[in-house]
């Protein structure tokens, strides 16, 4: 892993987000720019636009450290203190049923329908 | 942790704080263009597939959307509040940008978020042999797309095959969120466009950082 391909590999992933939020301010549709960035970059590394060796490291670099990035915007919630307190137990109680639901639903639906794929029919679950 | 120490300590500003923080926000958006990575290394199993993980995962986004709505409703949680905690089952740089985009508070879902990945990472494999759910690929997505990083990250010492379903639900969910819940969030948004725009993108924020 040489730094200059890191270097390389971020210039890219720079230019992409520097692209997408040009195109996204053009465009004014309610679209997280970073997301059309990454469609981007799957669109050019799959065509071989680009080379998955060039932003290989790079990437791997980002998605292994990316707790860390996003702990110093969520400690943005300090100014927020006094909301969250006020709403502290209904905002606990949605996010852990929603989570439990989503799983649920999820997983028996994948299951389900794999199932009937593999075995042509009857399923058994839910 | 730095939540704590910073809460107990007066004579830190969180201005002083922010100056340095906002560059390590801003490759955020970095951090999610590089999300593209497993879409690509797992191409085979996206390709195989296809039908049945669009179907799950616009099923998944559609219950996260719904499930957080009417769940936030009846425990009586405020506008905003509900809004910022829309997109909480997607990964953190992109469901800022999407809580952004939809006038919620970015900080506010990014804790959503990680409390939710918490979460997961603790029960969702107790929960899912519960149900008795075998499938590698299903649960893989299952857990992906409710839990995103924290929780796909306990896949590694299941099987590389729930990992790699995670990896790919992670960048999905992300999109198929990032479609639905604008579109979703404006339908029941007439009295809340007010709080459109208050927040601020960690992208672009960042950028105007580094022109300065």
């Amino acid at each position: 892993m040489l730094s200059t391909s890191l270097l390389n590999g971020f210039s890219i992933l720079l230019i992409l987000q520097w692209l997408s939020v040009i195109i996204m301010d053009f465009l004014k549709i309610p679209f997280p720019s970073p997301l059309l960035g990454m469609l981007l970059l799957a669109v050019l590394l799959k065509t071989g636009i680009i080379l998955i060796s060039a932003v290989e490291d790079i990437c791997d670099i980002l998605i292994d450290k990316m707790c860390m990035l996003f702990l110093s915007a969520g400690v943005s919630i300090l100014i927020y203190i006094d909301i969250v307190r006020a709403e502290l137990s209904p905002i606990l109680l949605t996010l852990c049923i929603s989570s439990l639901i989503i799983l649920a639903v999820t997983s028996l639906f994948l299951e389900t329908v794999l199932k009937k794929k593999s075995k042509g029919g009857n399923s058994g679950v839910s | 942790m730095i939540t704590t120490i910073l809460f107990f300590s007066p004579e830190i500003k969180y201005e002083q704080y922010e100056a340095g923080a906002s560059f390590i926000t801003f490759l955020l958006g970095p951090a999610t263009i590089a999300l593209a990575m497993p879409l690509i290394r797992n191409w085979e199993i996206i390709k195989a597939k296809a039908p049945t993980l669009t179907c799950g995962i616009i099923i998944s986004a559609l219950t996260a959307i719904i499930s957080v709505y009417s769940l936030g409703k009846i425990f009586g949680l405020s506008d905003q509040m509900l809004i910022s905690l829309l997109p909480k089952s997607v990964t953190t740089p992109i469901t800022m940008e999407i809580s952004y985009v939809i006038g919620g508070i970015p900080s506010l879902t990014a804790a959503a978020v990680v409390f939710t990945g918490i979460l997961g990472a603790i029960c969702n494999h107790r929960i899912l042999a519960l149900m008795g759910i075998r499938n590698d690929l299903a649960a893989g997505i299952a857990i992906g797309a409710s839990s995103h990083g924290a929780g796909t990250s306990v896949c590694e010492g299941v099987s590389p095959l729930q990992l790699a379903a995670g990896g790919v639900a992670i960048s999905l969910t992300g999109i198929a969120t990032s479609i639905l819940v604008p579109i979703t969030a404006s339908h029941f948004k007439k009295h809340l466009v007010k709080y459109a725009g208050n927040g601020k993108s960690p992208a672009s924020t960042g950028l105007l950082i580094m022109l300065q």
